[in-house]
């Protein structure tokens, strides 16, 4: 039982995408560690309980010792928990940090606002505008291996921008501004979502994330800026 | 042993009870009686009934939610009746079943437990049933409502709830039933707590409460806290919508963040407002199938009261991607909480340890709600972690957590108290065997419903979609859930079969089936009006445990004779 739960969390900690981008790979590092933890908080805890559930069936109709209280034990149990609890957020801490850090000059600024129920893009530098449409999700184009900063705005309700593999999202609200950095350090193509509830096609609010080779994303610039 | 508590003189008998207390039926009860109750033991049986009916209805919605989710693409529903199906499963589930079923059971018992005649305020207590039942109704036929029920969401954010993003009658019939409900809560925990502090029997110290008593005192507690937030907010909300009010309206300087706040300072504790009644039902079960005593009684009441405490600072952790919350604070109590509710779990190992445990199902269902509560937990420590928040906040990782806490968790204590106390409340039996066979039925189906969520939220499968792309891998996935929920389905069919059963076998239970420990277990089953006509002394938190060595001892010495 305690090799089936073990089993179960390392089926979890395979499932984790590997993160795509830096703040994602930080974070799903983050998340390993956490399951090795609760592997081994889970094996002690499930050993325990079904231990006793199994060792301790009744076997006949003597009365057991009448056992109240052990004061060092309970300390024992109280205080461990609380060591791995502040481990935890240690780590939590660190990472948080670097997750949330913001560079001062990234090299690409993209305006992201959700709307009910699609997505636009905005480069401010270069003018270019990418809007969803009713035939197709839009695509937010991107330099790979750069900062890129994402500035996040709604203007009816709340969404949430979310891209799996970057193991990250962040809500785009009415009237609170947010932003973050994105590094993707690969080129690739990446399924983003709205995570938000906001209404009826909600689930449709889907879109791509292309992170192209810093060459390749110069010519889409030149192209789109050009075309507008 | 006569003692005067508070000018209040009871006497209480040392001599053995007459063999068959004469029984002192209650009036046997047309519909009348049940309508102009004050009795606590009728107003907890309408509770019970109540918000089993509310599971039912609640449990029917997700199981339709379910069979459209078990291929991608639209067969059964719209995308708008979804969106109402899960905002009216999750209310229903929250404010109409669990934490009502938790106040019901402690209407019936509570008093029982600390060998009072009845609740502190009888005619507030009738109240705050009708109060609650009038709630449950405007929500749940609000379906009916022009537009539909709400589709809002549980939580109701703004501004989706507001008068642009939710224009029909649905929300505001949402927000009367919710205030409906909390107004009926905030009296019966003021009601609980008062019993619980002026009624108990003589020699019923606060430290000889059963564990049951003391979670409900301190669930009382977080109501009254939490409760008040929550009634502004959705006051605030109406008036956004119908008075011309701005509060959380971006546009003339009003916070969208500030309904959240609001939202969940209340939506936290009521999560542990939720899961603690049911920690002191298995808390008080465990040790009379284990034939010892609680172990750690002491830790138990004071780590319940360090998750009360906590429970009050940690809301903002359901707001991390708001980004509005990135202080750490939130975070680190969210940790600390996870030690008190460690605790108990070695209460329970305690407990069952060295003992002799006999698995008839109050036992079974406690062992249920250890395994799954336990997952629940762990995944509770993984989400308070803010970066991991990021990446599964609002995936279906989130919903099989807190699936894990409420349905593996609090449902199985609620099935665990059911199975517990039908004799006392009936005086019947249930059938064991069937008891066992829906004990499997249902902890088969919830893991098989929950646990692959996990994999799919960490795959990217967000909450609160009728339908997904077929492509992405996630369709097996939900197929297991689905059949899980259909064997649940099942499960809960027999349950109620399982009742039926018993009032047509009418095998009679006897005042103590299960050697009990706490004073329910010394009057009749079902008690009579004004509860006992003979308590044994209360000398520890297990009055009829000492009652009957004090039997044994004497026994044995008439042997040595
Ligand atoms: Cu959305
Ligand atoms: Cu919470």
């Amino acid at each position: 039982m305690r090799r089936w739960a073990a089993v179960g969390l390392v089926g979890l900690s395979a499932c984790a995408p590997e993160g795509a981008s830096s703040q994602g790979q930080d974070i799903s590092d983050l998340y390993r560690v956490f399951v090795y933890v609760a592997i081994g908080v889970g094996a002690i805890v499930y050993g325990l309980i079904l231990w006793s559930a199994i060792r301790y069936r009744r076997r006949s109709d003597a009365l057991p010792k009448q056992t109240r209280a052990n004061v060092p034990l309970e300390i024992v149990y109280t205080a461990l928990p609380i060591l791995i609890v502040l481990g935890l957020f240690v780590l939590t801490f660190r990472v948080e940090r670097d997750v949330d850090r913001v560079a001062s000059e990234p090299a690409l600024v993209v305006n992201v606002s959700g709307f009910q129920w699609g997505w636009r893009f905005e480069y401010p530098e270069s003018g270019i505008s990418v809007v969803s449409t009713p035939s197709e999700y839009p695509t937010l184009v991107v330099p790979a291996g750069e900062t890129v900063r994402i500035n996040l705005s709604s203007n009816d309700v709340i969404h949430s921008f979310y891209v799996p593999d970057f193991l990250f999202k962040r809500d785009t609200v009415p009237g609170q501004p947010n932003r973050f950095d994105l590094l993707i350090p690969e080129p690739g193509r990446f399924r983003g979502a709205c995570a938000e509830f906001c209404g009826v096609d909600h689930g449709e609010m889907n879109f791509w994330v292309d992170a192209l080779p810093a060459t390749e994303f110069d010519a889409w610039i030149e192209e789109r800026a050009g075309a507008s | 042993m006569d003692r005067g508590t508070g000018g209040r003189v009871v006497s209480v008998t040392l001599e053995r009870p007459p063999p068959t207390p004469p029984p002192l039926r209650a009036r046997s009860g047309g519909i009348l009686e049940w309508i102009t109750t004050t009795d606590h033991k009728k107003i907890g049986l309408l509770y019970i009934g109540t918000t089993f009916l509310f599971f039912l209805a609640g449990g029917l919605m997700a199981l339709l939610m379910r069979i459209e989710l078990a291929e991608p693409g639209l067969q059964v529903l719209t995308k708008n009746a979804y969106n109402q199906l899960f905002t009216i499963h999750g209310t229903t589930m929250v404010f109409l079943f669990i934490a009502p079923m938790g106040l019901g059971l402690a209407n019936y018992f509570v008093p029982l437990q600390i060998g009072a005649p009845d609740m502190a305020f009888p005619r507030l207590n009738a109240l705050s049933y009708w109060l609650f039942l009038a709630g449950g109704a405007t929500i749940l036929l609000s379906f009916f409502a022009s537009g539909g029920a709400s589709a809002a969401g549980w939580t109701a954010y703004y501004p989706l709830s507001g008068p642009q993003g939710s224009p029909g009658p649905g929300v505001d019939l949402w927000i009367m039933g919710v205030l409906l409900a909390s107004a009926s809560s905030v009296m019966t925990a003021v009601n609980l707590m008062v019993t619980a502090f002026l009624l108990r029997a003589p020699g019923m110290t606060m430290w000889r409460l059963p564990l049951f008593v003391w979670n409900m005192i301190i669930t009382s507690l977080m109501i009254l806290v939490s409760f008040p937030p929550i009634t502004a907010g959705l006051s605030l909300l109406f008036i956004d919508r119908h008075l011309g009010g701005h509060f959380f309206d971006p546009a003339s300087g009003g916070s969208v963040v500030l309904y959240q706040h609001l939202f969940w300072w209340f939506g936290h504790p009521e999560v542990y407002i939720m899961i603690l009644p049911f920690f002191g039902i298995v808390t008080d079960i465990i040790p009379v199938f284990s034939r010892k005593p609680v172990f750690g009684y002491l830790g138990f009441v004071f780590a319940s009261l360090a998750i009360a405490g906590l429970s009050m600072s940690v809301w903002a952790h359901h707001m991390f991607t708001t980004g509005a919350v990135l202080n750490p604070f939130f975070s680190m109590m969210s940790f600390l909480i996870a030690v008190p509710t460690g605790i108990k779990f070695f209460n329970w190992i305690g407990t069952m340890w060295g003992g002799q445990i006999r698995f008839d199902t109050p036992m079974l269902w406690c062992l249920g709600f250890m395994l799954n509560f336990l997952l629940g937990g762990i995944t509770g420590v993984m989400v308070a972690s803010p970066p991991i928040d990021f990446a599964v906040h609002d995936t279906y990782f989130v919903v099989a957590h807190f699936h894990y806490v409420l349905a593996g968790g609090s449902l199985f204590g609620i099935f665990a108290g059911l199975y517990y106390w039908f004799p006392k409340m009936t005086g019947f039996r249930l059938s064991e065997r069937t008891g066992k066979a829906v004990f499997v039925l249902v902890f088969v189906g919830f893991n098989l419903s929950f646990f692959g969520m996990h994999l799919l939220g960490l795959r990217g499968m967000q909450r609160r979609i009728a339908d997904y792309p077929a492509d992405v891998g996630w369709t097996w996935l939900n197929q297991i859930a689905t059949l899980g929920t259909v064997i649940m389905g099942i499960g809960v069919v027999l349950f109620a079969w399982n009742v039926l059963e018993a009032f047509r076998g009418r095998r009679p239970a006897g005042d103590d089936p299960w050697e009990g420990y706490t004073l329910e277990w010394s009057t009749t089953s079902p008690p009579p009006e004004h509860n006992f006509t003979w308590l044994p002394p209360i000398r520890s938190e297990r009055p009829l445990f000492d009652w009957r060595q004090r039997d044994k001892d004497m026994g044995a010495e008439e042997v040595r004779k």
